[in-house]
């Protein structure tokens, strides 16, 4: 099967994967990692996995979800070495920009997001989405990737993380505040 | 009584697992009143949705953002000669 360019089973020969692949894998890293250096390290090791294994691949599904599958643990992979590095927000910021000091809103949630979207708006939803999940904190960040994006169960995002089950909502909790709020204020809500 | 701040602390909770019956009862009975924190689940609803619709797919080799930068690329494609041609 070696040296040919096209083998069977809609397999290409690996040394077209990085051409056919790599900008896929490369943005699905980015997402969830947020920085340029941690999301080639991904697809790095996706690829020396891939080629290591490419025997086990059985050509029952496609190529690209199956390479997808490893990337998708070694996204955890780095996350889990990064996250140790990260700066740790204080839990009560000095000044809540969403709540008074009696626990009331200062956002207005009138305005609702529209749905269903069409399929410009979720291109549109999903470039601004980036540009919000960029600005959080970057545990915050991490945390929302592992948890929502990744849609791993809370124990094994905290594991991950090496934080509690109640340390875990508080971020989450503060990183939907903060993209909910992004988003708003990007025009990403309508008035119901 | 809850107020907003530990209401929409429970209204994300909510997403990450099943809260008990009384915190249910409680955020249920503040929802019900509060037109700001019923907005804000709502918005977190829709938001967690479509994030986690598009969250799973591989994007579209269209998508001209973020494209893998040119000497990762070449890294990457070096990596890949340098595996082949030990004839693993």
């Amino acid at each position: 099967m070696q040296g040919e360019s096209q083998a069977p089973g809609g397999k290409l020969s690996p040394e077209r994967w990085v051409e056919r692949y790599g900008d896929q894998l490369y943005r699905y890293a980015m997402l969830r990692l947020r920085n340029a250096v941690d999301a080639e390290e991904a697809v790095q090791q996706t690829f020396l996995a891939a080629l290591q294994n490419r025997d086990q691949y059985s050509g029952a599904g496609s190529e690209g979800a199956w390479l997808l599958g490893i990337l998708r643990r070694k996204v955890v992979d780095v996350a889990r070495r990064r996250v140790r590095e990260m700066p740790i927000e204080p839990e009560v910021p000095q000044w809540d920009p969403y709540f008074d000091s009696a626990g009331r809103w200062r956002v207005s949630w009138a305005a609702t997001m529209q749905q269903p979207l069409e399929e410009l708006e979720r291109a549109e939803f999903w470039r601004i989405f980036r540009e919000c999940l960029q600005g959080l904190p970057k545990r915050h960040a991490t945390a929302f990737a592992l948890r929502v994006l990744e849609d791993q169960p809370s124990p094994e995002v905290c594991e991950q993380m090496g934080i509690s089950l109640s340390n875990l909502w508080v971020m989450l909790h503060r990183a939907r505040l903060q993209l909910a709020t992004c988003l708003q204020a990007r025009g990403q809500t309508r008035e119901l | 009584m809850l107020n907003c701040r530990e209401v929409s602390r429970l209204v994300s909770e909510s997403f990450d697992r099943r809260l008990p019956w009384r915190a249910r009862f409680l955020v249920a009975f503040h929802l019900a009143m509060c037109r700001i924190c019923s907005g804000f689940r709502r918005t977190l609803r829709l938001m967690e949705r479509e994030v986690r619709r598009q969250a799973g797919n591989l994007p579209s080799p269209e998508d001209p953002v973020e494209q893998l930068p040119d000497d990762a690329r070449q890294r990457l494609d070096e990596m890949v000669r340098r595996f082949l041609g030990n004839g693993q």
